[in-house]
């Protein structure tokens, strides 16, 4: 078929057989390169392997949810094997837990809701002072930053920090922050912690 | 043969040239605007009229229906009279065409800035201008049709095909995504919820991209390249085969802008095929372009016309190749909601359409003012700013985008996202936001030289108001002839070649969305899912008018990723009652869809949100989100809380009988308890402030499939 075209008006110079006048313009008729045909073919051809893929087996899992749910099993399984820290920290000294501690309470977000110094704002309470509402241990700070406390405005860190980075938090609060007093600390709330 | 006298209007096309220059200036102008917002927030301003959820719709809007719309209106009544020897229809027509497009801008400005939205992307016009843009298309359509029956000329020249499917389209296009209920004078509410209106949307979206930007602009690169280059057109054949795959074609791949999002497998399917089947059809309007430049290219060199018309096919190729690539579900999950599509849409836009558009006027105003260009070097210069300018903004959004997405799904050893933070990517990538402001400062400049250059050329020469013409009388006789192909007969028949571009258009569309509409198993409900309480609803507005969805999605997709820094991803049922839906199309900030999910990275207390809206810098000193202080001051109107209530009801949302009576009541209990909540924290706001409602809305999102809720 391309070859017929091909042969009648491949290259007849500036003719057509089409009388009208545009304006001037003339057509010519080249017919239209076999590659661009190619490709508009194997276009199709996808077009119906992709739908082969997807729908015409009645019980492949290719839909969206599947998928994820596939994909999102295997990250669980590579990802247990990983260290979830702890351990490592007993090799490194207070000093060191309480400078990136800082640059962690200054750079993940804290000082939004606890004052660049730790002083307390609207949204959150003063980590400066002694007074606390979930409990002074070390353990209880550690367990606020993990699981936050949502309903009242803490966010939970567990997914976006590691247990050691929320570890040195907690020693940079507790040795750092407490008794910095800090200008225009937020007035305590909770109890006093002796 | 009786030889007929006649004249080509040349009055209205010049009225369109200028309108085109005007509002490109104007569109530009605030496309560096908002360049500059994301950059250096402080161009928002302060106020409510300029803050970029607001003036981002604005240049979206200028660029396309301001600038590219006259610019196309002026093509199109330049070169149909000619193609078809005859004088536009009508003439009041012309003007009512002009005059009335022209006030649906200004319209469409003010109304943009003050608030009045549908909330829908390059649909955002409320409900009486939709109307008067329906007038003046229909306008515009019959001024077009009336000129084909009435031609001189027996058979209707390619240019002309493409013109017909443009007024189609659009016409079909408009009409069923307008379809609204209205509140007010310039408030309504689309009559589609949830995933329905998301396809019944970017169906539109889509073929707004294919109908106003595409097929124009292939029917007017058939006269205007052919003409400057003074070639023959490279293939008939071609014309007709791609004219019909793409018109065919692009209906239905609209779905491309809803993968992995909170639709049914089949609809994305749709989207993903019909998209890659595009490549081929879209290459035949850059491939007879290009091979009709043969044994011109020594023009190209000399003519800045055909080096823009150059450009402009080069960047129709890319785009028409990478918009493909990108309907693949795994390229989209990369370009969705990044600045990749905002590159893919500026080379299309600056390239294709801008290059066109100066390539037609460089050769156009000249000709009709019969002058000779007032400088040959200025226009070269613009060429390589427009070029350069196209580069520097492209690039860097690339990067930009790839950078963003590397960044938001990297995982440290322990599994946990290393970047928690949105604004951590945000900041990776604010250089590149500075380069493009420079690619679009380039552009811009060029395009001022442009606008001089044609000034100077038309103070220069002189217009013809209405230049003489002649042509014989057509004498057809409507018989088939022997050895005559079916489309050759088409092409002496206007009102068959209508009709056959009609039915083209159509299949796509109601395979799509009547299924979506009808078949239940389409939209899975969550019974856990209830509609919006009244003040949620009045948030709701108030986020839809203050353009939130420009910078924030409603839409965490399937991906580990996503789920992992947002919670929960979306599901179909959750959006049932979502009049307008507002997933959105690109994350400038974090997705909202699960900030009323407790516990979630993204809920945050009521007070949290106070400060965050007056103050946002505190809370984050790097943030480019601009600041809402008027919230707290803006009141709600709460006599239209019944009536919106009653809207609502009418669409189908299962509020009991006689809501609208008690819902101001309600209204006001559910805003006491914020109220005091922000008290407790030491705030003083009145109930009925835009703020109280805005944070109950966003506690609503998410909140009804959230565990905190099943207790
Ligand atoms: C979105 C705001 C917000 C962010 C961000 C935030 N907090 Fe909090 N935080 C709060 C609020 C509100 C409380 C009080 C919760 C309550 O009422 O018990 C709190 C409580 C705490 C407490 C317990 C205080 C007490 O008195 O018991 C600690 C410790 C703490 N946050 C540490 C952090 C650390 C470390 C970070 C950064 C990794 C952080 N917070 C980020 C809002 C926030
Ligand atoms: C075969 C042709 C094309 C295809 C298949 C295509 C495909 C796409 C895709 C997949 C997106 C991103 C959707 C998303 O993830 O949100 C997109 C966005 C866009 N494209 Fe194209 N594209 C094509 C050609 C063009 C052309 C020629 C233009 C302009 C003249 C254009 C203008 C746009 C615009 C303005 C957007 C942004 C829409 C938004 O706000 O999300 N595209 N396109």
């Amino acid at each position: 078929m391309a070859n017929k075209i091909n042969k009648t008006t491949e290259n007849t110079s500036e003719e057509n057989n089409h009388s009208d006048d545009f304006d001037g313009i003339k057509e010519l008729h080249n017919p239209a390169p076999n590659w661009i045909i190619l490709v508009f073919l194997a276009t199709i051809g996808f077009s119906l392997l992709y739908a082969v893929r997807y729908f015409g087996f009645p019980d492949n899992k290719k839909d969206q949810a599947s998928e994820y749910a596939q994909s999102s099993a295997e990250f669980d399984k590579t990802h247990s094997q990983l260290p979830q820290g702890g351990g490592s920290t007993a090799t490194v000294s207070q000093e060191e837990l309480i400078t990136s501690g800082a640059q962690l309470f200054a750079t993940k977000g804290c000082i939004a809701c606890h004052g660049l110094k730790g002083e307390g704002n609207a949204v959150g309470p003063n980590l400066t002072d002694n007074f606390w509402l979930n409990g002074c241990s070390q353990e209880n700070l550690i367990h606020m930053i993990s699981e936050g406390k949502p309903e009242k405005g803490m966010t939970p860190f567990k997914t976006m920090l590691t247990q050691d980075e929320i570890k040195s938090l907690s020693v940079f609060i507790l040795k750092k922050l407490v008794g910095s007093n800090p200008p225009n600390g937020k007035a305590p709330q909770g109890v006093e912690c002796k | 043969m009786e030889v007929q006298q006649f004249n080509y209007d040349n009055k209205i096309v010049k009225y369109f040239i200028m309108a085109t220059l005007i509002w490109g200036a104007v569109a530009l102008l605030v496309g560096l605007l908002i360049a500059l917002q994301l950059a250096f927030p402080a161009f928002n301003f302060g106020f409510e009229y300029t803050t970029y959820g607001r003036t981002r719709p604005l240049h979206t809007n200028a660029v396309i229906f301001a600038f590219i719309g006259n610019a196309m209106f002026a093509g199109v009544y330049h070169s149909l009279q000619r193609v078809l020897k005859a004088r536009l229809f009508n003439d009041v027509i012309s003007k009512i065409h002009f005059w009335g497009w022209q006030i649906i801008i200004v319209l469409a400005a003010l109304t943009l800035l003050s608030g009045f939205t549908t909330g829908k992307e390059y649909a955002e016009l409320e409900w009486p201008i939709d109307i008067l843009i329906a007038l003046i298309w229909v306008a515009f359509g019959v001024n077009m049709i009336g000129t084909i029956l009435t031609r001189r000329v027996k058979h209707i020249y390619a240019s002309v095909w493409w013109y017909l499917a443009t007024f189609l389209g659009i016409a079909v296009l408009h009409i069923v995504n307008s379809i609204e209920l209205p509140v007010s004078i310039l408030k309504s509410y689309p009559i589609y919820a949830g995933a329905q209106d998301a396809v019944v949307q970017w169906w539109y979206g889509h073929n707004a991209v294919a109908f106003f930007l595409t097929t124009p602009w292939l029917g007017l690169m058939y006269y205007y390249l052919p003409k400057a280059s003074n070639r023959p057109i490279y293939s008939y054949q071609l014309s007709i085969v791609h004219f019909w795959t793409l018109i065919f074609l692009y209906m239905w791949s609209g779905p491309h802008h809803l993968l992995y999002q909170a639709l049914p497998d089949w609809v994305q399917a749709l989207g993903v095929t019909f998209s890659v089947m595009l490549i081929a059809p879209s290459w035949g309007g850059m491939i007879n372009g290009l091979m009709t430049l043969r044994g011109a290219w020594d023009k190209v060199r000399d003519q800045a016309e055909l080096k823009f018309m150059v450009v402009a096919l080069t960047a129709y190729g890319m785009a028409t190749f990478e918009g493909p690539m990108m309907s693949l579900k795994t390229v989209n999950s990369i370009s969705h909601f990044t600045d990749w599509t905002i590159a893919h849409t500026h080379i299309a836009g600056m390239g294709w359409n801008g290059g066109m558009i100066f390539g037609m006027l460089y050769w156009l105003v000249p000709k009709l003012f019969r002058t000779p260009l007032y400088s040959k070097k200025l226009a070269n210069t613009h060429f390589w700013l427009a070029t350069l300018g196209i580069l520097l903004f492209a690039i860097p959004l690339y990067w930009a985008g790839i950078t963003q997405w590397l960044m938001l799904r990297q995982y440290n050893a322990n599994g946990l996202l290393t970047y928690p933070s949105f604004l951590e990517t945000t900041t990776q990538i604010m250089p590149m936001y500075h380069a493009r402001i420079l690619g679009g400062l380039l552009f811009f400049s060029g395009f001022l030289l442009f606008m001089y250059n044609m000034f100077k050329t038309v103070l220069a020469g002189n217009l013809v108001d209405n230049e003489a013409a002649e042509a014989p009388v057509l004498t057809d006789s409507s018989a088939r002839k022997a050895g005559e192909t079916f489309h050759r007969m088409m092409e002496r028949k206007g009102v068959i070649l209508v009709v056959a571009v009609l039915l083209a258009l159509v299949v796509g569309g109601i395979v799509e969305i009547i299924p979506m509409m009808k078949i239940e198993s389409n939209i899975p409900k969550i019974a856990a899912v209830t509609p919006y309480t009244p003040l949620e609803l009045a948030g709701r507005d108030i986020y839809v008018s203050n353009g939130c969805y420009n910078c924030h999605s409603q839409q965490v997709r399937p991906l580990r990723w996503e789920t992992d820094r947002y919670g929960e991803y979306s599901k179909i049922g959750e959006f049932v009652y979502d009049h307008p839906f507002q997933w959105g199309s690109r994350r400038t900030g974090p997705d909202l869809a699960r900030a009323g999910w407790v516990g979630s990275s993204t809920y945050k207390t009521a007070i949290w949100h106070f400060n965050h809206f007056t103050k946002p810098k505190e809370i984050n000193p790097q943030t480019i989100m601009p600041a809402y202080p008027w919230f707290t001051a803006n009141t709600v109107d709460l006599t239209m809380i019944p009536v919106k209530i009653r809207a609502m009801q009418t669409l189908g949302v299962p509020y009991p009988k006689d809501y609208d009576q008690k819902a101001v009541a309600d209204y006001k209990d559910q805003a006491e308890k914020i109220v005091a909540e922000l008290k407790a924290s030491g705030v003083d706001v009145a109930a009925d402030k835009e703020i109280i409602a805005m944070i109950a809305y966003l506690h609503k999102l998410g909140k009804d499939i959230s565990p905190a809720n099943q207790k």
